[in-house]
């Protein structure tokens, strides 16, 4: 990112969500954004994620400036090279948890059979090969978030971004997902961005971004074995 | 990039819809309602066209009726047209009448006299009548015969003459050229038709008597009524009488009666109006239920987009919403239509006090207001459609 910022307007306000935010996160690495309630650090992975717009700077992700995608192309790039794990999972309660997992793919264009069977690789990948045919909205916490993950690396994207996955899990449910995070990590040497609150997730990141008042005030790189 | 197609937006259109069964089978409803309004208007319009010509062919007009109207009157003798006109191998009979206004009928009882002014009188040839229409099928009290002095009196006309069944004297007077004449009948029949065969109102003569008392001279009629083997052939044979008769008419019982088809028409056309005010309503219906999925799925929509489906997959996606709402109301209004329609047919019902619907089932008729309804269902789910595809996939991920 280089001198982002985000500005939200309003009749008679103005907010700076971002305020000159540049930091660089590289491929196969697990990074956590961390900082208080109110610092930006949701703004800031919806920016990664094209899901928002910045008011200033650039965004680069995987060699491509998002600032220059028209909003079809952003579509199409969040589809093919980005993930997305939510806080409050955000699964399609109408569709079966294997649904829910083909979804990316299916968006993309794979034949259903294709799709059907990466999702059941997923599936047993992160433990919930049994529950495929059940409905989503019928699953535990931990195991809506961990179909979210499933979802997420469908479409085997360069980036990963999780907001706060672990925010409304239970501490031991937390440290699995970050554990199964953390493999699935260094098993694709997919990049890994994720904001949280939580300090195990910090421990577990290969960079912690700490981020306060809309700028970035620490950047902290660790060596994991 | 939504390559192999939108199957994928059809399973979860078909999802959400179903998982609001209840919104979705009122908006159907509503869809179907109207597509059922139009189509019982439809059938109820064929089915009275259809019974006011079968009953104007059977009782008033013949499947065909020559006429003369410059003159008023057919300027040869009846018998000779008719006898020209049974020439035609799809005429089954033919029967001169002359049809006048009687000034007066009166009905002198030891109760009193009652008096109707300005009667219809048809004079009638009773053995040729008898086979050509149904005339005297529609006695209901008396005897279904005609001599001279006699006379056969529509129902409502008895009543308001004060007869007590078809027993009585009625003086007629008719107005001529020459004067005023008059002459007494006997009531033989009192006669029931139906509101479209109109025979309620008038009186049947003899076609002689009439004569007398219109002071004809010659055995002219004012029109020949024709009866066919196959009235569906009417054109052929309208044709064939004219190039006989190059100064006569032939008009078949929906031209003879226009302005009664017309005002049928009219009348119903109104009521359609109805019917297309409850399309707007079912599309309204369709654009609230939308909405309001819309509303419910916001956050859904915006993990969509946020998963890589375009604003123009959204849009489909609601589209599909509608083309199910649509199908679901097609095939109910299609079926219930079906039903009724069926059931008009096999148990007809009558209408205007006694015109029995002629209804006949034709599946296609029911084909363009399905596809109208369809199409409506369509069109109303465009707006929620585009709504939901405005929505920005950040901000609506925030909705719960």
């Amino acid at each position: 990112m280089e001198d982002v910022w985000k500005v939200y307007r309003g009749e008679g306000f103005e907010v700076e969500a971002l305020r000159g935010v540049s930091f660089q996160v590289y491929e196969g690495e697990f990074c956590a954004v961390m900082g208080p309630s109110g610092s930006g650090k949701s703004t800031l992975l919806n920016l990664i994620g094209a899901l928002d717009t910045p008011t200033r700077g650039r965004i680069i992700v995987d060699g491509v400036d998002l600032t220059q995608l028209s909003e079809g192309e952003k579509d199409e790039f969040r589809n093919r090279r980005m993930g997305f794990v939510f806080q409050f999972f955000n699964l399609l309660n109408e569709l079966t948890v294997l649904e829910n997992v083909m979804l990316p793919a299916l968006i993309r264009g794979v034949g259903f059979e294709e799709a059907r069977a990466e999702a059941l690789n997923l599936l047993r990948a992160v433990g919930l090969e049994g529950k495929a045919g059940h409905l989503a909205a019928r699953l535990s916490g931990g195991e809506m978030q961990r179909v979210s993950i499933a979802r997420a690396l469908i479409n085997r994207p360069a980036l990963v971004l999780a907001d706060e996955p672990t925010g409304n899990l239970d501490s031991q449910t937390s440290a699995e997902i970050i554990k199964l995070m953390g493999e699935l990590n260094k098993r694709n040497r997919q990049t890994f961005i994720l904001v949280t609150h939580d300090p195990t997730i910090a421990q577990a990141a290969t960079k912690v971004i700490k981020i306060l008042d809309g700028r970035v005030v620490g950047v902290e790189v660790k060596k994991h074995g | 990039m939504e390559g192999l197609g939108v199957r994928y937006l059809f399973l979860i259109a078909r999802r959400i819809l179903f998982k609001r069964k209840t919104s979705a089978l009122t908006a159907s409803m509503a869809v179907a309602a109207t597509i059922f309004l139009i189509t019982f208007n439809g059938v109820v319009l064929s089915g009275v066209i259809n019974a006011v010509e079968r009953d104007l062919a059977t009782l008033q007009y013949g499947n065909l009726e020559i006429l003369n109207e410059g003159e008023g009157y057919l300027d040869r003798p009846d018998y000779q047209v008719v006898a020209t006109v049974m020439r035609h191998p799809l005429v089954e009979a033919a029967s001169p009448r002359i049809t006048a206004l009687a000034s007066e009928v009166s009905h002198a009882s030891p109760k009193g006299t009652w008096k109707v002014y300005n009667v219809m009188v048809i004079g009638v040839n009773p053995a040729l009548e008898a086979k050509t229409s149904k005339v005297f099928q529609s006695i209901i009290a008396g005897r279904a015969e005609l001599f001279k002095g006699d006379a056969l009196v529509g129902r409502d006309l008895a009543r308001d003459l004060g007869l007590e069944g078809a027993k009585g004297l009625l003086k007629i007077k008719v107005r001529s050229p020459l004067g005023e004449n008059s002459k007494y009948v006997r009531v033989s029949g009192i006669m029931l038709s139906s509101a479209a065969g109109g025979l309620n109102h008038i009186l049947v003569v003899h076609i002689d008597l009439l004569r007398e008392l219109l002071g004809w001279k010659h055995k002219y009629a004012t029109s020949i009524v024709v009866k066919l083997s196959q009235p569906e052939r009417a054109g052929e044979v309208a044709a064939w009488i004219e190039s006989q008769y190059p100064d006569y008419q032939v008009k078949t019982p929906r031209e003879a009666a226009k302005a009664w088809f017309n005002a049928i028409v009219e009348g119903v056309s109104f009521i359609n109006l109805v019917g297309y005010a409850g399309m707007i309503a079912s599309a309204l219906a369709v654009i609230t239920v939308l909405t309001m999925m819309v509303s419910g799925k916001t956050r859904d929509i915006g993990v969509l987009r946020a998963l890589g489906v375009s604003r123009r997959g959204i849009i489909l996606l609601f589209i599909f919403d509608g083309m199910l709402i649509g199908l679901i109301g097609a095939g109910l209004g299609g079926l219930i239509s079906s039903i009724v329609t069926l059931w008009l047919e096999n148990y007809p019902v009558a209408f205007f006090g006694n015109l029995v619907l002629d209804v006949k089932f034709n599946p296609l008729s029911l084909l363009l207001p399905m596809l109208v309804g369809f199409a409506i269902s369509v069109a109303a789910s465009i707006y929620p459609a585009w709504k939901a595809s405005t929505y920005q996939p950040a901000e609506a991920m925030r909705y719960f």
